[in-house]
């Protein structure tokens, strides 16, 4: 088995609904593996962190915001900048990193929430929105502070958007059929998507800082 | 120019043509801001980087016990465009990073690690894992043996000829699998077609998931697999027979071929979903009525 495999049963394990066998199994993995075991901490951490919060409904559609700065952008030229591309300060970086954390704390704990799901339930969309919108403009955050170039930007922005958009079609389905487990398994996924490529952007700035 | 590479800081300037002996267990990284890096396989315990670089640009190499490292910088900050070619012992492992940078490695039989921003990704031959990463550009990975994984976020994946374990992502772009042999296969697109060509082991994992775009697998007729198909608003056909169980036979079920050994999930939440024959033409275009 990967690690991928592993992580992806790391929610089912803490919430004890893994089979005897395969809970066995990954716990003799997570004996040997320190990046898996990690990754458990994180998740029991982030787990307590979030039933400890309250559900508060999202503020407004991020999506006419971002839409029209995406229209307005302008196309920085990438090579002529002294200190342009990927690169960010350490303050700048530690910050972000500190709000990417809180952002993938909180889409983790709708992964994970959701991905322990698999019985017939109405699942709070709004749980989904309010992640990964804190998601969404912590990156504009990290996006925005360094001025990175503005093509990035945007396809960054956009792929985003084309995630958001991914979740809202999962969210609309799954209130039209609340039993279906391969819808709330997809809505967790694509949430999950996200998380990953906030990770990949942050990756990217640090390894060029 | 031939040098040790045990303890060495360098900076050499335009048109830099240097070799370096190396020992097992080196491992090599190398940055290039814009630009190209390109790297191939001798039968040398030794490293030659050639690089061309703007007037006003260096090339620095450092070395220590373990790890050399080769970057380009410029005067004022990052380096211009620059084409770096790399020519190594293939038991070398290899770092790569760029931004506006293309990466191309052939014949490798270490671990291979790449990412670049805006270039596109192309991996041919060799053995070992295979790790490599675009965000603007495509990436393609062939006639390799060993664990491949392989990431886009705008761009298409293409993966061919590989044997051995795949996990392969885009947000926004194709996935392509072909003339693929692995027991454990990840394939995601958010926005983009996912197309799988390969063998079908026993006990084989095998999971295509797509948000908005079809799934076309084409499966050997001597496959053993027990296939779960799921989609919210797409359709499924099928070259085979097959006999559907699941409550809503239309868009969610599973069934059985041979003798159900390896797990196929194939999902595409606004697609369609096709299972074909080898030889039965382009999956994705064919038109036969639906199996349920």
């Amino acid at each position: 088995m990967t690690h991928h495999t592993w992580t992806d049963q790391l929610s089912e394990y803490l919430d004890g609904e893994l089979n005897a066998t395969t809970a066995r199994a990954l716990e003799l993995h997570l004996a040997g593996c320190a990046d898996c075991r990690a990754v458990a901490d994180d998740l029991r951490t982030v787990s307590a962190r979030g039933r400890a919060l309250p559900e508060l409904p999202a503020g407004h559609d991020l999506w006419p915001g971002i839409a029209s700065r995406m229209e307005a952008a302008d196309v920085v030229p990438l090579r002529p900048r002294a200190v342009g591309g990927l690169f960010m300060s350490w303050p700048r970086l530690a910050a972000a990193g500190l709000l990417l954390g809180l952002a993938s704390g909180g889409a983790m704990y709708a992964v994970t929430h959701f991905a322990s799901r698999t019985t017939a339930e109405t699942f709070p969309s709004h749980q989904v929105t309010v992640s990964t919108a804190r998601a969404v403009a912590d990156l504009e955050m990290i996006l925005a502070s360094e001025k990175l170039d503005s093509g990035t930007v945007r396809v960054l922005t956009v792929n985003l958007a084309r995630i958001d958009s991914a979740i809202a079609d999962a969210e609309r389905a799954l209130a039209a059929d609340p039993s279906n487990v391969y819808v709330s398994r997809h809505l967790a996924s694509t949430a999950r998507r996200k998380v990953e490529l906030l990770h990949l952007v942050a990756g990217l700035t640090q390894s060029r800082s | 120019m031939l040098i040790t590479s045990f303890l060495l800081a360098v900076t050499l300037h335009q048109g830099a043509d240097t070799t370096l002996a190396v020992r097992k267990g080196q491992r090599l990284e190398v940055s290039v801001y814009a630009g190209s890096i390109t790297v191939n396989i001798w039968n040398r315990d030794a490293v030659r980087v050639q690089a061309d670089t703007r007037r006003k640009d260096h090339l620095d190499i450092s070395a220590d016990g373990s790890t050399i490292s080769v970057e380009t910088s410029g005067k004022w900050g990052p380096a211009g465009s620059a084409a770096i070619e790399i020519t190594m012992p293939a038991w070398m492992a290899i770092e790569l990073s760029g931004v506006e940078t293309d990466l191309t490695v052939t014949g490798c039989k270490c671990t291979v690690h790449g990412e670049t921003v805006r270039g596109d990704v192309t991996v041919k031959g060799g053995e070992g894992n295979v790790s490599m990463q675009s965000v603007e550009g495509s990436v393609t990975v062939t006639d390799v043996d060993g664990r491949v994984e392989a990431q886009s976020v705008n761009e298409s994946v293409t993966v061919e000829r590989v044997r051995g374990d795949l996990a392969v992502r885009t947000v926004n772009g194709d996935v392509s699998l072909a003339a693929i042999t692995s027991g454990s296969v990840e394939a995601s697109t958010v926005n983009g077609d996912i197309t799988f060509d390969g063998a079908i082991q026993n006990g084989g994992r095998y999971e295509l998931s797509t948000h908005q775009g079809d799934i076309a697998m084409t499966m050997p007729e001597n496959a053993n697999a027990t296939v779960s198909v799921n989609t919210f608003n797409g359709s499924f056909e099928s070259d085979y027979p097959v006999t559907l169980t699941g409550k809503n036979q239309r868009r969610k079920f599973s069934f059985t071929i041979g003798n159900g050994s390896a797990r196929v999930d194939l999902e595409s939440f606004g697609g369609d979903i096709r299972l074909a024959r080898p030889g039965s033409g382009t999956a994705r275009n064919k038109g036969t009525g639906e199996n349920d």
